[in-house]
């Protein structure tokens, strides 16, 4: 598996389908409340990061609810994305832990 | 379906296959949603906006140079632009190493090697601005090699640079001969901005590299110097340029591409045959100069090589490219 950090939308999504499956324009109002109002993923980011996840086999395809007359397609993390989310955000935590030690220490 | 509907699903025809049939009707959905929910008239006279349009081009493009998901035609499509990227930046950062040599050799900064006799010689903010550029384009030939992040930000660096040169170059005494040499630059320098990132190049290749790009333009000047030092010839005094040394290393790579029989065609001839077309300008920039009269013969015959090696190598690239499936995900 691809050790390197995950890119922020990519962090994201993963986040955003972390407590249950999710579909497109779900996951793009859980990113903002996640992020709080800071990132808004566009349409054709949300795919890109979608598309790759699932061909990495971090993601896959839940089911497929109809809304409005239109058909709802949900993701969900598959236990390598857990894995992948896990990972980064022990890397993310243990990276802040380092700098609030520094901080903690008022220069002389 | 709406007619925003409608605008949405022609903006994703920019999508490759199987990108398209597998998210167009996803897609579609959650930018009605995303636009319709509080405004339902919008679904009449709404159109994407130039924001979505951007975002969906970046999607198309890095679908189709291989990015994960993408066909196995997109990942060959892919890997080419990024041999272009990497051996074409290195091919430049050989050409600016030789130049900050020599500029340093020019202002006497060289250790254990004497300026040449020209007088004092001006540094001006032109040579700072010089000296820079040269350095950054060193830096992307070493970033593109080990696949580093940083190259796509560097690489449009670069080209940044280049269009400020080529805006003030307009008008100037020389300027469509600087113009065709940026031509050639800006190449492989678009390559590497637009390059998939991927694994460095394989480490054992590193020596053959750098020794083939960075170290051989040396060897070449100095074999010039030390067995012709009575003024050589003026055919073999082209050698010395190296812009036809990489002329003469691209026929040589075709020649050694066709000749070897491999199951996996296709990349590293299309690279090949990108690199010869782009390198025709600069080779024809060279021609109108005021040059010996053996000097114009030599790389009038290292531009036919070029010509002859794109061609070569770029009817078997496209050839092999074209017999992968493009509907297939890699």
């Amino acid at each position: 598996m691809d050790a390197r950090p995950l890119t922020e939308p990519t962090f994201l999504v993963l986040a955003a389908l972390a407590d249950r499956p999710r579909h497109g324009y779900g996951v793009i109002g859980e990113v903002e409340e996640l992020s709080g109002g800071r990132v808004t993923l566009r349409v054709g980011t949300l795919y890109g990061v979608l598309d790759r996840l699932v061909a990495e086999g971090r993601v896959e395809p839940d089911r497929e609810e109809v809304h409005a007359g239109r058909v709802r397609r949900y993701h969900r993390l598959t236990a390598a994305g857990r894995q992948a989310l896990e990972a980064e955000l022990a890397r993310q935590e243990s990276n802040a832990r380092a700098v609030r030690a520094r901080l903690a220490v008022r220069p002389a | 379906m709406s007619p925003l509907e409608q605008r949405y699903r022609r903006l994703l025809t920019w999508l490759p296959e199987p990108a398209r049939s597998r998210w167009a009707d996803d897609m579609t959905g959650t930018w009605l949603e995303a636009t319709t929910t509080d405004d339902p008239e919008y679904a009449e006279f709404g159109s994407p906006s130039l924001a979505d349009r951007l975002d969906v081009a970046r999607l198309a493009l890095r679908l189709r140079l291989g990015a994960p998901g993408a066909s196995v035609r997109a990942v060959a499509t892919g890997r080419t632009v990024r041999l272009v990227a990497v051996a074409g930046t290195l091919a430049l950062a050989s050409m600016a190493l030789v130049g900050l040599v020599s500029r340093a050799w020019l202002h006497g900064l060289l250790p254990l090697v004497d300026a040449p006799e020209l007088g004092p010689v001006g540094w001006g903010p032109w040579d700072a601005v010089a000296t820079l550029v040269s350095g950054l384009t060193v830096t992307l030939g070493v970033c593109a090699l080990r696949g580093l992040a940083a190259t796509r930000p560097l690489a449009l660096v670069v080209l940044a640079t280049l269009v400020v040169e080529a805006v003030t170059t307009v008008g100037g005494p020389g300027a469509l001969l600087t113009l065709l040499t940026q031509l050639t630059v800006a190449v492989p320098v678009v390559a590497a901005a637009l390059a998939p990132t991927g694994p460095p190049v394989h480490r054992r290749w590193w020596p053959v590299w750098l020794g083939l790009l960075l170290v051989a333009p040396w060897v070449v000047g100095a074999t010039l110097v030390t067995l012709l030092p009575a003024g050589p010839a003026d055919g073999l005094l082209a050698l010395g340029d190296q812009f036809v040394q990489l002329g003469i290393a691209l026929v040589a790579t075709a020649v050694v591409l066709l000749a070897r029989r491999r199951p996996e065609r296709g990349a590293a001839e299309l690279a090949t045959a990108v690199l010869a077309v782009a390198l025709l300008p600069a080779l024809a920039s060279r021609l109108p100069y005021d040059t010996p009269a053996g000097y114009a013969p030599t790389v009038l015959a290292v531009t036919v090589g070029v010509l002859l090696a794109a061609a070569a190598t770029g009817a078997v690239g496209t050839r092999a490219l074209r017999a992968l499936p493009a509907d297939v995900p890699a």
